[in-house]
């Protein structure tokens, strides 16, 4: 009787270890990550925001819950900035480049692998998948230079330290005529929520 | 007592079942390398590191510009270097070897008359009256500004489980271009290419070959669009 008890007790152990492993990753918010982008907006939706020769730029902060649905995870040490160029022209352009300047300091995006450490998914097997979804993830969502179509949005996040950018800052944007060698400029404050 | 003992063979045989069950791969959601880890990824030894030079394939296309062309250093614009913050992964610097790739590209494309490298990193603003300067100091009727946008290694599970070796090794390579008419402040070709090559890798540790060759092809082929691309797109000189 005993005997047939500890067996039906290790068949259990058994059926629950072979199910454990599709399930437990399933939960995971990294992987859950994958599916999850940006809002997609043009820029003139944005809260902070600058026109000029229907070229827009908006920018917005966003914050713990949006970086968890984002990236997986919340970023300790940098403030995550929700940044679009809206191309309303008939024109190629090309986004030069983006900065932010905050008490008087400018503040760039530095490599995003300080972001992977601050997130810091851990080691082993799991750590590794998550790993690997994070450093696709930045790389996918984070914005970076490049042409903007007429009628394109250029959307993506730039992370800027937090001790570089303190309760208010500008973000610095520069734009290139893909036409003619010629710049537009746009100077956008915002706040750090 | 034999039946004792009969029950405790009985118990064995069994458990053993379970055991192999559990290793045994299973309905193809586990791998059979599910017990093993994936290593941290160390930079290789100098001497280990493989190397981004190659020898670019010479064209008989017919000239396109009977122009010279001055190339200015490429501009890293990437927002992340190799892997792991580091480009240590090459002999060379990375940006150093894809400038120097860019100007021999562009040399046996016979797109150009002449090919000419200007030791000068363009800044994100450049002003027709500076790059009129740069082209009259140098001698070249246009000029090549390039930004390195991608070159990275990225992996991607296979199996999309906590467990298993199994990655996707991905080298992935971009770059923007624009060919500028420096007495008109005209550009007259602007344009991005991405490429990406990717292995599978199942060793748990990879290895310079395990990126290398992708690295090198997604080079090559990003620079071939590049030629062809010129040649299809860009916008031809009047006399």
């Amino acid at each position: 009787m005993n005997v047939s008890r500890l067996i039906l007790s290790a068949a259990l152990f058994a059926v629950s270890v072979m199910i454990v492993p599709t399930t437990a990753t399933a939960d995971d918010d990294f992987l859950d990550s994958i599916s999850q982008q940006l809002r997609f907006r043009e820029a003139f939706s944005y809260r902070n925001k600058m026109e000029q020769r229907s070229v827009t730029v908006g920018v917005e902060t966003f914050g713990k819950k949006e970086q968890q649905r984002v990236l997986g995870d919340k970023v300790g040490d940098f403030i995550t900035l929700d940044v679009a160029v809206t191309n309303d022209t008939p024109i190629r352009l090309h986004l030069n480049d983006i900065y932010v300047v905050s008490n008087g300091k400018i503040a760039r995006q530095e490599d995003l692998n300080f972001v992977v450490k601050d997130i810091d998914p851990g080691g082993g097997g799991k750590g590794n998948l998550r790993m690997s979804i994070l450093r696709k993830s930045l790389f996918e969502k984070s914005l970076q230079t490049g042409i903007i179509e007429p009628g394109e949005t250029l959307q993506g996040i730039v992370f800027i330290k937090k001790k570089q950018l303190k309760k208010s800052g500008t973000l610095h944007v520069r734009v290139q005529n893909l036409r003619q060698v010629a710049y537009l400029k746009y100077e956008i404050p915002f706040k750090v929520k | 007592m034999l039946q004792q003992h009969l029950s405790a063979y009985k118990l064995a045989a069994i458990l053993l079942v379970i055991v192999g069950l559990l290793v045994q791969p299973l309905a193809g959601s586990s791998p059979s390398f599910a017990f093993d880890d994936v290593k941290k990824i160390k930079i290789p030894k100098a001497k280990k590191r493989p190397s981004l030079s190659y020898r670019p394939q010479s064209s008989r296309g017919s000239l396109k510009y009977n122009a010279s062309v001055g190339i200015l250093t490429l501009r890293d614009a990437r927002v992340m270097k190799f892997f792991g913050g580091t480009d240590e992964f090459f002999t060379e610097s990375a940006p150093q070897a894809i400038g120097d790739i860019l100007y021999f590209e562009l040399k046996s494309s016979r797109l150009f008359k002449s090919t000419k490298r200007i030791n000068f990193t363009p800044g994100s603003e450049l002003s027709k009256a500076q790059l009129a300067q740069i082209a009259k100091q140098n001698n070249v009727d246009l000029l090549f500004v390039a930004d390195l946008q991608a070159f990275n290694m990225l992996r991607d599970k296979m199996v999309m489980e906590k467990k298993g070796v199994d990655y996707k090794i991905i080298v992935r390579f971009g770059l923007f271009g624009q060919l500028i008419d420096p007495a008109s402040g005209k550009i007259l070709w602007a344009e991005q290419v991405s490429r990406e090559f990717s292995g599978l890798n199942s060793t748990g540790k990879i290895k310079p070959f395990d990126y290398s060759g992708n690295a090198l092809q997604a080079i090559q082929a990003g620079f071939d669009d590049v030629k062809q691309y010129i040649r299809a797109t860009g916008m031809e000189l009047r006399p």
